[in-house]
């Protein structure tokens, strides 16, 4: 490490004083940024838009402002999903359970700040992540086969019951709806299509951003415009607002935003687990060791800080095993991938000290992005703000559209466009009686993961001595997260029994005296 | 009165700009040409359409518009290229043996006979045996040999069943029947590489372009090629080595069929030329592209004889769907 | 909605989802097999259990538990919710641009009835249409080159 210190960290840090590399960082966070908050474009597309565009920049040049976007896209997702009620990006989702009700009782300042202080915060632990403990992380992460991601996935699908404490059997169900809506397609086993109701476009099956645009946005349209109000709601900046959640964040959110990152990091470096679940993760952990769990949901301030602390960290996480194995840890670190590749840089262990400068330089610049971002998300979210100020009526139409561009561009197809309006029907009418869509969705990103690592398991468990239960439950990593499932689900129990022990010495309290 | 004068010349004038532009008109490309990727930005085919796009420039005068049109393993942006209209303005980016596979095994709506007429083959990226380093299988025989004395329990980690991994597991099935192996399915080059590196399966075949990223991890004993690979000379081939296997993923531009023969003919000799080009394989090189030219009818009548062997397989082992 | 009719309609729905999927299933086998059937049976299950858990909720259920705070307005969400349909249809006829200037603009018209002067809803419906379709072609096509769908018009 300390030869790295001299020979590579602290050239690198000056290399962003560079005024370009300091533009490219400005640019690339306000564009993404503004990516990120419109619903329907997501972090995965700003970054896929703008590799072209970086082919006739310098490699290092390139990286940081890919880097820089990529930041502001998943911090970018939050403004949407406080303000409207959108997630900008899959990664918000959990954002709004507690952010949109802050909007809705006037007090959306607090929430914006909130996620662009935890979303800095976060995406700094990531990068703190990356920078040192990149090699030993990325071997651990190698212990994660079918059989753990299995788990995980479970695990993930179990913060439905704690989600929905009071509607459980119907969230269980909307998560199991979820889960079958995304076997239409190819069978990832075989191969072969199935589900697709006889029209041969639905072999591509339901992709999760058009049914998320769908469940979220277009369901959201359909309600603003039902509850007849003429602003989405008030909107009552105070002074003051940005040191008190700053001193409220530092003081009382301590733990929650450490652990979050935590998490956020290490589920970032797990392929195939991304923003999305690690947001929904953190915040579900975030409730059950609350002191008072029956906050969240509400407008809770931890909430909001725990889901963008956590999926901001998972850009560090997820470019861990991106560059020293060449296993990109989230979609979007895919495609950044491909643009390292393009630039004809291998990843591996080799490019750290191969073309250590340009890596450093990358990691450096993640830092200083997270800090820059800061002044410049604060500028921008200042003026989306004004969107509350707006005619409801006009922020749901343009919504709408929003959602049709960022639906068709995914595949350039008019059956994704399809399934926005047809999981905003099913969102809106499912919400009337009960169905959970933060569930569903859930169902629809977990349900093939699940599908895929039970069918790597079966066929590894064919040549395994001990067959299907040694693959499933051996190993420590296996047996953590079967414990760890087996408790969240009876947290609910759990907490039933002690609210109910709470009352009963209220009572008594209450009768002794 | 010079205005009398002058009309004539400004006839004169509109009429030669005129014919001048029926004869670009005339000149294919006279514009901008869709290049429809079948797979999504960033991704492996993406990197290597781009750095072709890089020296078409140098060579024609027309830019490329990339359209991606992905989802189903690519068979979707395979039959936006068969749709589109034959005017050489839509060309796209094919891969061997997905659209065999996904006419035989997915009612793909393309078949790979007819629906294309093949620009050239760009690059080839054989199917590479390995292992983790430090793995006691040291040779291809010690896999052989190892598959034979325990069968069933060497499992063999691939990425998709209906893919060139699938299809290069049935040809051993077929020829070595004797060694047994137990066959595990990955969703992609990634969830298989770290299924490998964990120790959860105890060889992949893996494409070359994926492998050699991870050579300091893994030991790559055989290349399921013709020919040893420029980029890991040290490698057998199964052949060398007594194994009658080939397998590979190719990747090819094509156009739809029924394209006029000028157009084509201008688009062969402008991807030959940037295949042949010095910068454009050193480029190939950095990316970790193995490239590798083949002509459009040598490509197609490759793709033909791939078609039957493939559906032999597939049909011998149950797999072709009705 | 009375908290038993919700249920009773989330139940019939559940079981309407599943017997949708059943009909579509065409016997694979292995873990193909498993996982769908296996989900199919858990919706179907958890609808029978919603549609009884309404039946039982309605017996013991005051008749006043209608809860009348949230009024919804139909006719506007139906409004919002076919010109979109339409707007969709539209796309590949008249080009994106075309159907989105459109659909703004008809939107914006009937879902503003409050202002009552005919005018000034078709003035302000026309400049908001052609603001925003300026906006989303310059930010997106221009800028970002994100693809939107062609059409035989703009």
């Amino acid at each position: 490490m300390g030869v790295a210190v001299n020979e590579f960290i602290l050239p690198s840090f000056l290399n962003l004083l560079d005024p370009l590399n300091i533009f490219l960082m400005i640019a690339g966070l306000a564009g993404g940024i503004v990516v990120g908050a419109l619903p329907g474009l997501t972090a995965t597309m700003g970054v896929a838009l703008m590799v072209p565009v970086t082919f006739s920049m310098d490699p290092t040049n390139g990286l940081v402002m890919l880097g820089a976007i990529y930041v502001g896209a998943i911090y970018g997702g939050a403004n949407s999903a406080i303000l409207v009620c959108t997630p900008g990006t899959p990664s918000s989702v959990a954002t709004t359970f507690d952010g949109w009700p802050l909007c809705q009782s006037g007090r959306a300042d607090e929430g914006l700040y909130t996620s662009l202080l935890s979303s800095s915060f976060g995406g700094i632990i990531g990068s703190f992540f990356l920078l040192f403990l990149a090699a030993p992380l990325a071997e651990g992460a190698l212990n994660f086969g079918a059989s753990e991601n299995f788990w995980l996935c479970l695990f993930g699908l179990s913060t439905i019951a704690v989600m929905s404490a009071d509607n459980m059997g119907k969230g269980l169900v909307s998560g199991a709806v979820g889960m079958l809506v995304s076997t239409v397609g190819l069978d990832p086993n075989s191969g072969i299509p199935r589900f697709t109701f006889g029209i041969y476009e639905m072999v591509q099956g339901v992709a999760v951003i058009p049914c998320m645009i769908g469940l979220f946005s277009f369901s959201q349209v359909l309600f603003l415009i039902g509850s007849q109000r003429q602003h989405i709601a008030e909107y009552h900046p105070r002074k003051g607002t940005f040191g008190m959640i700053f001193r409220y964040l530092a003081t009382k959110c301590k733990v929650v935003l450490m652990r979050s990152s935590i998490m956020g990091t290490l589920i970032g470096i797990l392929p195939g687990a991304g923003g999305e679940i690690a947001s929904i993760i953190c915040y579900n952990e975030s409730k059950r060791w609350d002191k008072d769990p029956a906050r969240y949901g509400k407008g809770c301030i931890e909430g909001v800080a725990s889901s963008e602390s956590a999926n901001n960290a998972v850009i560090g996480g997820s470019m861990i095993p991106m560059l020293t194995l060449g296993i990109p840890g989230s979609a979007v670190a895919a495609v950044l991938m491909g643009a390292l590749l393009a630039h004809g840089l291998q990843p591996g262990f080799k490019i750290f000290t191969a073309t250590g400068e340009l890596t450093y330089t990358f990691i450096a610049s993640q830092f200083a992005v997270n800090l820059l971002m800061i002044p410049v998300g604060f500028l921008l979210c200042k003026c989306m703000a004004r969107l509350l100020n707006l005619e409801l009526s006009i922020v749901a139409i343009a919504i709408v559209v929003l959602a049709y561009i960022g639906a068709y561009a995914i595949s350039n197809s008019m059956v994704d466009l399809w399934m926005v309006v047809l999981f905003g029907v099913i969102g809106f009418l499912g919400a009337m009686v009960g169905w959970d869509a933060g569930a569903m969705a859930l169902g629809v990103i977990l349900g093939p993961m699940i599908e895929e690592n039970l069918g790597s398991c079966l066929q590894l468990a064919q040549a395994a001595d001990g067959g299907l239960m040694t693959v499933m439950a051996g190993g420590y990593i296996n047996k953590g997260l079967i414990f760890a499932l087996i408790l969240s689900l009876l947290t609910p129990f759990l907490l039933k029994w002690k609210n109910a022990r709470k009352n009963k010495t209220c009572d008594k309290g209450a009768t002794n005296a | 009165m010079r205005m009398f004068k002058l009309l004539p010349l400004l006839v004169a004038s509109m009429l030669l700009t005129l014919s001048v532009n029926t004869t670009f008109a005339a000149d294919y490309p006279s514009k901008q040409i869709n290049m429809i990727m079948a797979f999504s930005a960033g991704g492996s085919s993406d990197v290597q359409a781009r750095i072709m796009e890089k020296y078409w420039n140098k060579y024609s005068n027309q830019r490329w518009t990339f359209i991606y049109k992905t989802g189903a393993g690519g068979a979707l942006g395979f039959a936006e290229i068969a749709r589109a209209k034959p005017d050489g303005y839509t060309i796209g980016g094919l891969n061997m043996p997905h659209i065999v596979l996904q006419k035989l095994g997915q009612n793909a709506q393309f078949d790979p006979k007819t629906s294309f007429a093949y620009i050239c083959q760009v690059v080839n990226d054989p199917q590479c045996i390995a292992v983790k380093k430090g793995s006691p299988f040291k040779s291809v025989k010690d896999i052989m040999d190892y598959a034979k004395a325990n069968p069933g329990k060497l499992t063999v980690g691939m990425s998709g069943k209906l893919s060139g991994h699938g299809l290069m597991f049935l040809d051993f099935k077929k020829k070595y029947p004797e060694a047994k192996f137990a066959d595990v399915y990955y969703k992609g080059a990634a969830e298989q590489n770290v299924a490998l590196l964990g120790g959860e399966v105890m060889m992949i075949f893996g494409n070359l372009n994926d492998v050699m990223r991870a050579t300091d991890q893994m030991d790559v004993l055989a290349m399921a090629s013709e020919t040893r690979n420029p980029f890991l000379p040290n490698v057998p081939t199964l052949k060398e080595l007594g194994y009658d296997i080939v397998s590979d993923i190719r990747r090819c531009f094509a156009a739809p069929a029924g394209i006029g023969k000028k157009e084509l003919t201008y688009l062969r000799d402008t991807f030959r030329k940037i295949c042949n080009d010095p910068d454009y394989l050193a480029d190939m090189k950095k990316a970790g592209q193995p490239a590798e030219y083949m002509d459009g009818p040598d490509f197609e009548a490759y793709v033909k004889s791939q078609y039957g062997k493939a559906e032999k397989a597939l049909s011998d082992a149950g797999m072709l769907k009705k | 909605m009375r908290k038993s009719t919700a249920d009773i309609l989330a139940g019939v729905s559940f079981l309407v989802i599943a017997f949708i999927f059943l009909v579509q299933f065409d016997g694979e086998e292995g873990i193909s097999r498993i996982f769908p059937l296996g989900l199919i049976s858990f919706i179907a299950l958890g609808g029978i259990w919603c549609v009884a858990k309404g039946i039982w909720r309605r017996k013991t259920e005051q008749p006043a538990a209608f809860s009348s705070e949230n009024k919804t307005g139909w006719k506007r969400v139906g409004i919002i919710a076919g010109l979109s349909i339409l707007y969709g249809i539209a796309i590949p006829i008249l080009g994106f641009f075309t159907s989105t200037g459109i659909f703004l603009f008809t939107a914006f018209y009937a879902l503003n009835t409050q202002i009552s002067n005919v005018t000034v809803r078709v003035g302000r419906g026309l400049t908001f249409a052609i603001l925003f379709s300026l906006a989303i072609w310059v930010s997106f096509v221009k800028l970002l080159n994100v693809p939107t769908p062609a059409g035989f018009l703009f």
